[in-house]
């Protein structure tokens, strides 16, 4: 099975503008998220990830056809569905999924693209604030790809992810694509104070609250959390964390202090949210 | 590159005023008063695809088109998603105008990973549309189906101009209605809806045909 090229990204965040921006910033002291900008309308934030995007997605419509890529979207919906009809030429499928993340729309656009109904998706999550979007494609030239995704609804409003179900949902994604050792898995904090009572860092090692999922994985893989979020229910903080896993791919470092080489190429991003849905994703580098 | 799938439709239910009062029997006693009324007409639905479908609808993702603008907070469903459990990954698709053919899309897609898959849509009286509704039905891989209807990929055409398609000011919802009336009489229909693009105007395509 041949993965799906992420061909673009761009992301805005309280920390930068780019993803080693806020890569780099993960290695000093912590510190709040916004400590640097106000936060910022999340259309004017779609319109700045579109601007920076414009390149990408005019090379996708002219090479696959306008009505051959879509977007798909989770947080601000409406607002951010307006910005890409006005900024970009997609004309393809366009929609809002209700209370998902930025991990679940990737999921999504990995199911357009392996059902042959789209050739190109434009996806993510801008909330007031903070986002990002990816650019992915049935092919193209991308360091990273997307190897596999998968999604298990479980009892919902947990306040911690069920290992059962954490289980479900990343056997899934080995059924799609083997079991390839794994440099880390990249999962999202509960919430600040979740990170506070676990007693681990941004950029950090997780600690307990993902303990318990372990078992799904060897105890050689760790678990990184990047701490970035303000809420656990974020979709753009999902979005944001699919770009920076990604990034660290592409870097080849673990996010987080202190500096580590990647062991190996792949990375499996897991996140939860309202509802009980779990997403995982699987990122790897190019063959 | 493969062939986009084709979904073979079966086993649906609609709602709507006329169909007089919801029948809420799937839901527990102690929760019937206090649901809202999409909640009801959801379970309506949901209801008979339940009582005729052969694996319980937990094991199948859930796609859910839902009104216009809807709040997240007051998107139905959080009882029935409790009672009927599913496991398999819920997706709520909200695209205004275009939510009908959007959702299909999505389901569409989800046959690559399931060999079925729920597709339900739900609106509220809520302004401007002061109609309630619901439609749901079951989507399967042809292969494994022997109903007499497929869904293919709703296509969008593109037109000069608003005129040109007669633009009729109705429920962005009333086509799932039509389809699910057309599915469970296994006829054959096409349904033409909005892209509900202002700039970019265009209809979606909707055809079930079939299945032979």
């Amino acid at each position: 099975m041949a993965g799906l090229p992420l061909t673009a990204w761009a992301l805005r965040h309280p920390w930068g503008d780019d993803a080693d921006t806020v890569l780099d910033r993960l290695r000093q002291p912590p510190v709040a998220a916004e400590e640097r900008h106000s936060p910022r309308p999340a259309m004017a934030i779609a319109v700045d990830l579109l601007e920076e995007l414009d390149d990408r997605c005019a090379h996708a419509c002219s090479r696959w056809g306008a009505s051959r890529v879509a977007c798909v979207v989770a947080g601000s919906g409406s607002p951010i569905l307006s910005a890409v009809r006005e900024h970009t030429a997609v004309a393809g499928p366009l929609y809002h999924l209700v209370e998902a993340n930025g991990a679940k729309v990737l999921a999504s656009a990995d199911r357009l693209l392996r059902a042959s109904l789209v050739d190109a998706v434009l996806a993510g999550a801008v909330d007031d604030g903070r986002g990002a979007l990816l650019m992915l494609e049935r092919h193209g030239d991308a360091f990273v790809e997307l190897w596999a995704s998968a999604e298990v609804t479980g009892a919902a409003d947990e306040p911690h992810p069920d290992p059962a179900v954490v289980q479900r949902v990343v056997s899934s994604v080995w059924s799609a694509a083997g079991r390839p050792p794994l440099a880390y898995v990249h999962t999202q904090a509960a919430s600040p104070k979740a990170v506070a009572d676990a007693g681990f860092e941004a950029g950090s090692e997780a600690g307990s609250n993902v303990g318990h999922a372990r078992s799904v994985l060897p105890d050689s893989v760790p678990w990184i959390s990047t701490c970035v979020s303000t809420s656990a229910q974020a979709p753009g903080d999902h979005a944001i964390d699919v770009v920076l896993a990604a990034a660290s791919v592409s870097r080849g470092f673990m996010p987080g202090t202190p500096p580590r080489e990647l062991e190996h190429d792949r990375v499996l991003v897991h996140t939860s949210s309202t509802g009980g849905h779990h997403v995982a994703l699987l990122l790897g580098a190019r063959p | 590159m493969t062939a986009p799938p084709r979904g073979a439709a079966t086993i649906a239910a609609a709602w709507d005023a006329d169909s007089g009062p919801p029948n809420v029997e799937l839901l527990p006693r102690a929760d019937r008063r206090g649901v809202s009324f999409s909640t009801r007409i959801l379970a309506h639905v949901l209801g008979r695809v339940v009582a005729g479908s052969p694996e319980p609808l937990s094991s199948v993702p859930w796609v859910l088109g839902v009104g216009e603008g809807s709040v997240p907070a007051l998107v139905p469903g959080s009882v029935l998603r409790r009672i009927l459990a599913p496991e398999r990954g819920l997706v709520r698709v909200d695209a205004g105008a275009a939510t009908v053919p959007m959702t299909l899309i999505e389901a569409l897609a989800h046959l690559v990973d399931h060999p079925a898959v729920l597709v339900a849509f739900v609106a509220d009286a809520t302004p401007p549309y002061h109609e309630a509704l619901a439609a749901a039905w079951l989507l399967t891989r042809e292969s494994r189906a022997d109903a007499p209807l497929v869904l293919g990929p709703p296509v969008l055409r593109r037109t000069s101009s608003y005129s040109e398609r007669a633009p009729r000011a109705e429920h962005p919802l009333a086509s799932a209605l039509r389809l699910a009336r057309a599915i469970d009489v296994g006829q054959p229909t096409v349904e033409t809806v909005s892209s509900g693009e202002p700039d970019r105007p265009g209809s979606w395509r909707i055809e079930l045909c079939a299945a032979f």
